[in-house]
């Protein structure tokens, strides 16, 4: 445990100027201010610093602004991008009267939830691995206006680039689904990649391994270690945050969007789970896959509460591009041990106890992972509690089913507007204990509708011209 | 011939001879008697001529009697009137039994009569006075109707068999019908009391009238300690928590001793609907397997001690062949076989034996060599209690004594010169018979259990299923199929620790009273995966296992009270160390008084440990409180009246707690910041009402007085946070409570902490309706009592002066404005079927017009204010018709029970698919025993009566407040 007093030695030994305060709005995107170093003191761990909450998406009204960010003294680093020494702390928000939690702080929901587990007895710690896909792109355009709508996002690495005059183009543009991985030159980002793992090590991650993905035009992935709950959200966010400046500092440009490409895989963000208690990891057991009963009850709520969970995990229009049935993509609610289209897959690579965990493959990277990792501890807790079945493993490939068969697959909702219809029916699981609260969820499905699902259905789209413009 | 002497000497020689003759009989048998005479010489008139036999006397005959003796006694003591007459009757029954014209069946009877009969007298006499004081006690049924509560005094023991000796000590139980209270109409009004307290009184009235000791003795020796929850139980108990108790709690032991029940005074329905209702309990359909191995094990125990203190040979009552073998066996008998043949059901030992012989348990000739021994025993033991009115079994020793003791049986004549030894033989003659007889019952039973014992185990062995779902049935679990996961799965956990011979050992005796708990359990599944969830939470622990199976005594309640409420089990196991408290039955049971919250809870925030220890502890005792409410409430032990109060009384000493705590860490020690200003917790809402349920919030507003310098309101704003803080922490051992905060002025916006002028103008100038509605039930809850109470004081005074200026017209535009509002935000009642909350004709309407008709008409609180109180209050102050306060009653009362068992058994809401319909079936059962035995059923009549009060309460407030 790192104490005030350590972060103030932290700020002498960079010698730091500039103290930057950091915590999360309730759509996923990070938000800072800064103060000059004179102004952090061992008070400020407590007092905490003001802020105007007010234009915070899904923070307070207008008529309740006032906040205060408090600083986590576990979730400080050194920027490794600003040239003002800067040190970088991940703050709680706290309500500046009663100095309570500020109930929509996504990190108090993931706060929550930890405590919650403890308080149920059922393990002491909940370790989740985010693996975050992405695509590093050359150049990224984009309109809309009642007249006309367009993208164009371009690499130097796609498929569609293998005709163009770059004086001279010197091929190895990866085919659509092969990039996953041959060496360079077909892999254009090593140093890049590289360069990302050792800032994330420099903020405190540890990197387990980086390597190119499936897609053309440079999708990537960076393998960060698993932590607890909490500080696993903390550290993708970090993550998001050290890969994309890194690409900005080289010219280039991230993005983590689920579905950016027509024609080849999306981004996803596989989530590695298990529950431990004692040092003991509980889903090791006898059963499949080296699993425990609770374990499978686990993945059994997993799969239960899938529909609804889909809302927060999965939370984007662009999300229900990536989880189309039929293209590879982990919709079908079923696991398996080798098959990797069901949406848990229980990983093969190693059989020792401490290494049994499950892999739940709807995410992506444009969820809050504050509230993601919380709502699916809690369908997975849920299962657990009431011993929900997880049915029988899926060991056949799902594609190579018959029509049959699959009907009998429940799969994930076709669309963000239909995840946020069965989140508003499915989500007693999340208010025990308190952990989410009925404001936050009514929050998160008002929000959710008014400014991203309605917006859309507004919009015609370019490829309605090309089916309907001569009707 | 001393006493005829002293007679004289007093002159009042008894004239006449008959006279002369019954004092020499008596005297000479017993000089207890003759002293009695001596000091009583008139009773020699009332002694019949010549001692014949009278015809036993008539219960109406002696209480006549009673009632003339006493008008001539007026003048005395009445314990000591009491006294007089019992010596007197005993007089004439001793004298009938010396000369041998009545037999030991007339005799015992004769004594036990007269008890009922004095004992039926002192409760008249304690109850008038107790009335005219308080009023009497009273009870709203469950439509709102008044009925008399009423008192019964149960015999057990000696006097519930009627077979009291002369010295006996007479074993009670003092029940009361139901919880209520006083009328207060007294004609010396000392106000109104609970009936808890006028029950409490009028027992220790009763008791202290028979038991009381002057110089001259005492009525009777009362024995208190077969009631529920032995010596440490309270004194008197409703009838339904009496009847829970010995369902949920008694030992084997003390469902036996209920065999002798019997209604001796009081209110005859009363004592008979106890019997009628423990007689299931005694006599089960299917007899307890381990009833004789119990009984066995508690007579060996008897055994050993009176070994150790050499009494084995000695004690006709105790000792081997004695009295107390003959009784174990013919109960054995009757508990065994009762179940099916209610014929059985018989509290006289004799009587008792002679049906079992009608229904061949026992053959005829045994009975009779068993009856003549039994008769021979107590005899022998009224001879030696009459030397001197003394409790004694034990023959003495010495040659004279035993002489004496031989002559007074009469056996003389038998064996002239040689009465001793003539005693000595017969006595080995029906001890052996005794013996036989006991050994026979008691030994077959053994037998059966070491077979059983030695048979595979549950829990240690690998059965298969066939085998694990037979033994599961053996043990009367119904549907025993939808048991094998989690029996399965607490065989896992198990298994590890079973390598040791010690835990198997304690498995095999433990497994089985386990699976006996779950049997009785209200849902023996949930009882199963309750305990896998303890199992695997003890787990981390190996002596915690160890340490719950070895506490045999508790797991049979543990796995009852783990298949009644997930609440329950929750505590359990976050604090496993709790079960083993369970144990100390006393303290389980007991209802604390407020104070011993406070004085637990004040005593855990204090101390040098540092505060984060301090906390931890607070709320581990705050948890173990909970835990024994909790069970208490699912014993039926209080009623939920009494529950709610209990969980406002914890959270009225758990905050009295934590403000303390939470002064020390806001600086209360640091230079100036001690002497600022005074700090008041206002609870409102439940809190407010000391309605508190499991899992309510704490609604508080903070009002501080003095201390205006920016320094000490700085630290006033450090307290109530710290407060806040320590309250709502979710740690490892739980949250203590959720607190809202929003009452305040200004709500969100406000400060956390105002003043009380600032509380004064806020209520004055800006407070809206609702607000208005909010503060009328603000209590002072911790803190500093005296701006608590000034705070409350011109609270009131200023909603009710806005009242009024604003006029009934704009407070129920106001009122119904804010309630469809709310009715807009609350969940969909589908989604929802058992959130009573905000739903039309829901609890929040009832409180609303509560609320309203307090601000229209100006009715100010009544002492202790809760819904209940204010709707009979507002109805006698003529605000809300009769009618009104009846639908009223019955509607809250109904949505409060019902919620609260949902918080009881679920822990948490029931959203719409959960509530499916067994479980609201079990739910109807829980708030209504006799509800239908069919789900469907049960179900349908829970949601009909949800919908009948939501539909009446919708009506009274459309005709109060919408108009």
């Amino acid at each position: 445990m790192r104490k005030p007093a350590d972060v103030l030695k932290l700020v002498k030994d960079n010698d730091i100027k500039i103290v930057d305060l950091r915590f999360m709005d309730l759509p996923g995107l990070w938000q800072h201010f800064s103060v000059p170093t004179h102004e952090l003191s061992e008070k400020s761990f407590e007092e905490g610093f003001g802020f105007d909450g007010s234009s915070i998406r899904g923070f307070q009204a207008i008529n309740e602004s006032d906040m205060l960010v408090v600083p986590d003294p576990e979730g400080a680093f050194v920027d490794p991008f600003t040239e003002v020494p800067t040190l970088n702390i991940i703050c709680n928000v706290v309500d500046p009267v009663t100095k309570e939690r500020y109930g929509r702080d996504p990190r108090a929901i993931a706060q929550k939830a930890e405590n919650y587990l403890q308080y149920t007895r059922i393990a002491d710690t909940a370790y989740f691995g985010a693996e975050a896909e992405f695509f590093i792109f050359d150049d990224v355009r984009f309109d809309q206006n009642a007249h006309c709508g367009y993208y164009y996002v371009d690499s130097v690495e796609g498929q569609w680039n293998s005709g163009r005059e770059e004086g001279p183009n010197l091929g190895y543009k990866p085919r659509h689904k092969e990039a996953y991985f041959p060496v360079p030159p077909h892999d254009h980002f090593q140093d890049l990649r590289s360069e990302m793992v050792l800032n994330l090590e420099r903020c405190g991650l540890t990197v387990e391994a980086h390597h190119h993905e499936v897609a053309t035009g440079g999708q990537m992935e960076i393998d960060v270690r698993y932590n607890s709950l909490t500080r696993a959200a903390d550290n993708v966010t970090i993550y998001k945050y050290v890969v994309k400046n890194t690409a900005i500092k080289r010219g280039r440009s991230v993005t983590f969007m689920p579905k950016p490409l027509f024609g080849d895989n999306g981004s996803g963000m596989h989530c590695h789970q298990s529950l431990w208690k004692g040092g003991k990891n509980l889903f090791a057991g006898e059963g499949y896959g080296g699993f425990s009963e609770m374990g499978l009850h686990y993945i059994g709520g997993l799969l239960k509460h899938s529909a609804a969970l889909a809302a927060i995990i999965a939370p984007t229009t662009n999300s229900y591009k990536r989880l189309t049935p039929g293209f590879e993509a982990p919709v079908n609610l079923a696991y398996s041990r080798r098959n990797r289209s069901a949406a848990i897959r229980i990983p093969m690579i190693s059989t020792s106890p401490s290494a049994i965990r499950l892999e739940y493959r709807p995410p992506d990277p444009s969820c809050n992972p504050y509230l993601a990792f919380a709502a699916m501890m809690m369908a997975g807790l849920d299962g657990i509690e009431n011993r929900t079945d997880p049915g029988k493993p899926l060991d056949k490939d799902i594609y190579g089913l018959g029509p049959q068969e699959l009907k009998n697959i429940p799969s994930l909702p076709g669309s963000l507007d239909a995840a946020l219809k069965h989140l508003e029916d499915d989500h007693d699981f999340l208010l025990k204990g308190d952990v989410f609260t009925e404001d936050n969820v009514r929050l998160w499905i008002e929000y959710k509708r008014e400014r991203e699902v309605n917006p859309m259905r507004l919009r015609p789209h370019p490829y309605e011209f090309a089916l309907y413009y001569d009707i | 011939m001393r006493h005829l002497e002293r007679l004289a000497a007093s002159g009042a020689l008894p004239s006449g001879r008959d006279r002369l003759q019954s004092f020499l009989t008596l005297a000479g048998s017993s000089p207890y008697l003759g002293r009695l005479l001596v000091q009583n010489p008139s009773f020699l008139d009332t002694l019949p001529a010549g001692g014949s036999a009278r015809a036993p006397r008539t219960r109406e005959d002696l209480e006549e009697d009673l009632a003339r003796f006493l008008a001539l006694n007026s003048g005395r003591d009445p314990s000591a009137a009491l006294r007089l007459f019992k010596q007197r009757e005993y007089l004439g029954i001793a004298l009938a039994d010396f000369l041998g014209t009545a037999d030991l069946p007339a005799i015992t009877r004769a004594l036990s009569l007269l008890a009922d009969v004095l004992l039926d007298k002192a409760v008249q006499m304690a109850w008038a006075p107790l009335e005219r004081r308080f009023g009497a006690p009273t009870r709203r049924d469950d439509q709102g109707h008044l009925e008399r509560a009423t008192f019964a005094v149960i015999a057990l023991g000696k006097l519930g068999g009627q077979e009291l000796n002369y010295s006996s000590d007479i074993d009670l139980l003092y029940l009361f019908s139901r919880d209520g209270e006083t009328s207060g109409s007294g004609a010396e009004s000392g106000g109104t009391i609970g009936n808890k307290e006028f029950f409490t009184r009028l027992a220790s009235d009763v008791t202290r009238l028979i038991a009381g000791r002057d110089p001259e003795g005492q009525v009777f020796r009362v024995d208190l300690d077969l009631r529920p929850g032995g010596r440490d139980g309270e004194l008197v108990i409703p009838l339904g928590a009496a009847v829970a108790y010995f369902r949920n709690w008694a030992d084997a032991w003390e469902r036996q001793a209920l065999i002798k029940a019997r209604a001796a005074a009081g209110s005859p329905a009363l004592g008979r609907r106890f019997i009628d209702l423990v007689e299931p309990l005694v006599y089960p359909e299917t007899p307890d397997p381990f009833l004789t191995m119990e009984m066995t094990a508690m007579k060996d125990r008897i055994d050993a001690r009176l070994s150790s203190e050499g009494r084995s040979e000695t004690d006709i009552k105790l000792g081997r062949g004695g009295i107390r073998e003959i009784e174990f066996a013919v109960q054995a008998l009757q508990m065994l076989h009762g179940g099916r043949d209610p014929w059985l059901r018989q509290a006289n030992t004799l009587l008792a034996l002679h049906r079992l012989a009608e229904k061949g348990l026992v053959g005829y000739a045994e009975y009779a060599t068993l009856s003549e021994a039994y008769t021979f025993l107590r005899d022998l033991e009224h001879r030696l209690q009459l030397g001197h009115d003394r409790q004694t079994a034990t023959l003495p020793t010495d040659p004279a004594g035993l002489r004496i003791l031989a002559r007074r049986m009469r056996l003389g004549g038998a064996a002239p010169g040689d009465e001793t030894s003539a005693l000595a033989e017969r006595l080995e003659r029906h001890r052996s018979t005794v013996r036989a007889f006991y050994d026979s019952v008691f030994g077959r039973a053994a037998q059966k259990e070491i077979t059983e014992e030695e048979s595979e185990d549950l829990w240690v062995e690998r059965l298969d299923e066939e085998r694990t779902l037979a033994r599961l049935r053996q043990h009367g679990l119904r549907d025993p199929e939808t048991l094998l996961r989690p029996v399965r799965a607490v065989r896992r956990l198990l298994r590890p620790a079973a390598t040791t011979p010690e835990i198997r050992r304690l498995l095999r005796k433990a497994g089985p009273i386990l699976l006996k708990g779950a049997a009785e359990a209200v849902d023996a599944r949930r009882a199963f995966d309750n305990l896998e969830k303890l199992l695997s939470a003890i787990g981390a622990d190996p002596l915690g296992l160890l340490g719950f199976l070895s506490r045999r005594e508790v797991l049979a309640p543990t796995m009852r009270l783990l298949g009644a409420s997930d609440f329950l089990a929750g505590l359990f196991l976050r604090q496993p160390g709790l079960v083993a408290t369970l144990g100390d039955r006393a303290h389980v049971l007991r209802t604390p008084p407020p104070e011993e919250y406070r004085a637990s809870l004040l005593e855990a925030a204090a101390g040098r440990d540092p505060a984060r220890a301090r906390e931890g502890e607070l709320r581990r005792r705050h948890n173990a409180a909970l835990a024994y409410i909790a069970i208490r409430d699912i014993n039926r032990q209080a009623t939920l009246r009494e529950v709610l109060k209990s969980l406002s009384n914890l959270a009225d000493g758990t905050l009295e707690a934590v403000v303390r705590l939470a002064a020390e860490e806001a600086g209360a020690d640091e230079p100036g910041g001690g002497t600022g200003p005074r700090l008041s917790v206002l609870g409102l809402g439940r809190l407010g009402y000391r309605e508190m349920d499991y899992g309510s919030d704490l609604d508080l507003v903070f009002v501080r007085e003095g201390g205006d310098d920016e320094r000490a309101r700085a630290f006033a704003r450090r307290w109530c946070e710290a407060i806040v803080r320590v309250l709502s922490t979710l740690s490892r051992d739980g949250q203590l409570y959720k607190v809202d905060l929003r009452l305040r002025p200004s709500g969100r916006e406000g400060d956390l902490v105002v003043s009380l002028e600032r509380l004064r103008d806020y209520l004055r100038d800006s407070a809206e309706v609702w607000e208005m509605q909010s503060f009328l039930k603000a209590r002072h809850v911790a803190g500093d009592p005296e701006p608590g109470a000034r705070a409350i004081d011109s609270v009131e005074s200023i909603v009710h002066e806005r009242a009024r200026a604003a006029g009934a017209a704009a407070l129920a535009s106001a009122v119904t404005g804010m309630r469809r509002r709310l009715l807009q935000d609350a969940p969909r009642p589908e989604r929802r079927p058992l959130d009573l909350k905000a739903r039309e004709g829901g609890l929040m309407d009832v409180h609303f017009i509560v609320e309203f008709l307090q601000l229209r008409d100006a009715v100010p609180n009544p002492a202790d204010k809760d819904t209940l109180r204010l709707l009979l209050h507002l109805n006698a102050a003529g605000s809300l018709d009769e009618e009104g306060m009846r639908i009223l009653h019955e509607g809250y009362l109904f949505f409060r029970a019902l919620d609260h068992q949902v918080r009881l058994i679920h822990a948490r809401p029931l959203p719409h698919p959960a509530a499916d319909e067994a479980r609201l079936a079990e739910l109807a059962r829980a708030l209504d025993p006799a509800a239908p035995a069919d789900a469907a059923a049960a179900a349908r009549g829970l949601m009909e009566k949800l919908q009948d009060h939501t539909t009446s309460v919708h009506r009274v407030f459309e005709r109060i407040v919408t108009g």
